[in-house]
């Protein structure tokens, strides 16, 4: 999830990889979310919608910057010194730009999750975010980046499983409930994903476990969605 | 308590009748079937004329209301959003 320097080097090139697919499935999930806003005029569907765009937006500045991050360390090596201020910023924006996208995104999720609807409340989450975010970026203290998401998670994770049976729209059995467990155990697999990177600093194949999770959860999300576009 | 209706599930519920019925219901039918009062039936009727979902014939001297091809696909993309809903919990 974080830039390239703490992954192993045999599965440098793999991360990458699964970024791009996060991207897309993200991308799929906050598409239908749009339309499903579109349809039925809920605006809990658009802030859906929205924070998997963020987490979508998320891994694609962490694909880009591990990318061109790569590209400029070997430039560096070749010819030094210039281009080196830059190079920070880069590392800075690309750092905080990493950790609010995530941070938004994942709050936004929990937020829906626990029914508000407020657009006041949303504005006042994002300007948390944002400086969460920059605390983050600023101490470069990524336990509290993924220790946060774990937060999210968790709550989604509750709340996914919970909601349903709370709204006593239509029986429990009718509610596509293999489906659910699917969408359940997806997010669980996140949460335990974000978990497993709380202890990257004691061993550096929390980032490949890590990696795998978020695949199996991310994998289970992706075939949740097919299933539902099948119908 | 069971929710109210939202005006997606009452047109989803006259639409979902009409299909059961084979594509073709009676008024009466139609107005037992979706648990509107008769007012009500009216006002959603008209909706469902605007959108194109739904039609009015006359067979034999007797309305009848026929669903539509855009009604079938809405009823497909009810299902679709149902299954999205339930599965994420939303």
């Amino acid at each position: 999830m974080i830039f390239s320097g703490i992954s192993p080097r045999w599965f440098l090139g793999f991360d990458a990889f699964l970024e791009v697919l996060f991207i897309f499935i993200t991308l799929i999930i906050a598409w239908y979310s749009f339309k499903a806003h579109r349809l039925s005029g809920k605006r809990r569907f658009l802030w859906w919608g929205v924070g998997f765009l963020s987490i979508s937006a998320g891994y694609a500045v962490t694909a880009f910057a591990n990318y061109y991050l790569f590209a400029r360390i070997i430039q560096t090596v070749t010819s030094p010194i210039p281009g080196a201020i830059d190079f920070n910023w880069l590392h800075f924006l690309g750092h905080l730009a990493h950790n609010g996208f995530f941070i938004g995104g994942y709050l936004l999720l929990a937020v829906v999750m626990l029914r508000f609807d407020d657009t006041r409340l949303i504005t006042l989450f994002a300007s948390i975010v944002g400086l969460l975010a920059l605390a983050i970026t600023l101490s470069d203290q990524k336990w509290l980046l993924h220790l946060s998401l774990v937060i999210f998670l968790g709550h989604i994770v509750f709340y996914v499983w919970l909601n349903p049976k709370a709204k006593h729209e239509k029986p429990v059995k009718q509610m596509h409930p293999r489906l659910r467990k699917s969408v359940i155990v997806g997010f669980s697999l996140l949460f335990l994903g974000q978990l497993a990177y709380l202890f990257l600093p004691i061993a550096g194949i929390a980032y490949v476990v890590g990696h795998v999770l978020e695949l199996l959860g991310f994998g289970l999300l992706a075939t949740s969605m097919f299933i539902v576009l099948k119908k | 308590m069971k929710q109210k209706r939202s005006q997606l599930d009452i047109i989803h519920d006259m639409l979902a009748s009409v299909q059961r019925k084979g594509g073709k219901i009676k008024p009466t039918q139609l107005l037992s079937k979706s648990n509107l009062s008769y007012k009500m039936m009216q006002e959603y009727l008209v909706v469902l004329y605007e959108r194109e979902l739904l039609r009015e014939e006359q067979m034999k001297g007797k309305k009848l209301y026929l669903i539509t091809d855009k009604g079938c696909a809405f009823l497909a993309e009810y299902r679709r959003l149902s299954a999205f809903t339930d599965a994420f919990g939303l």
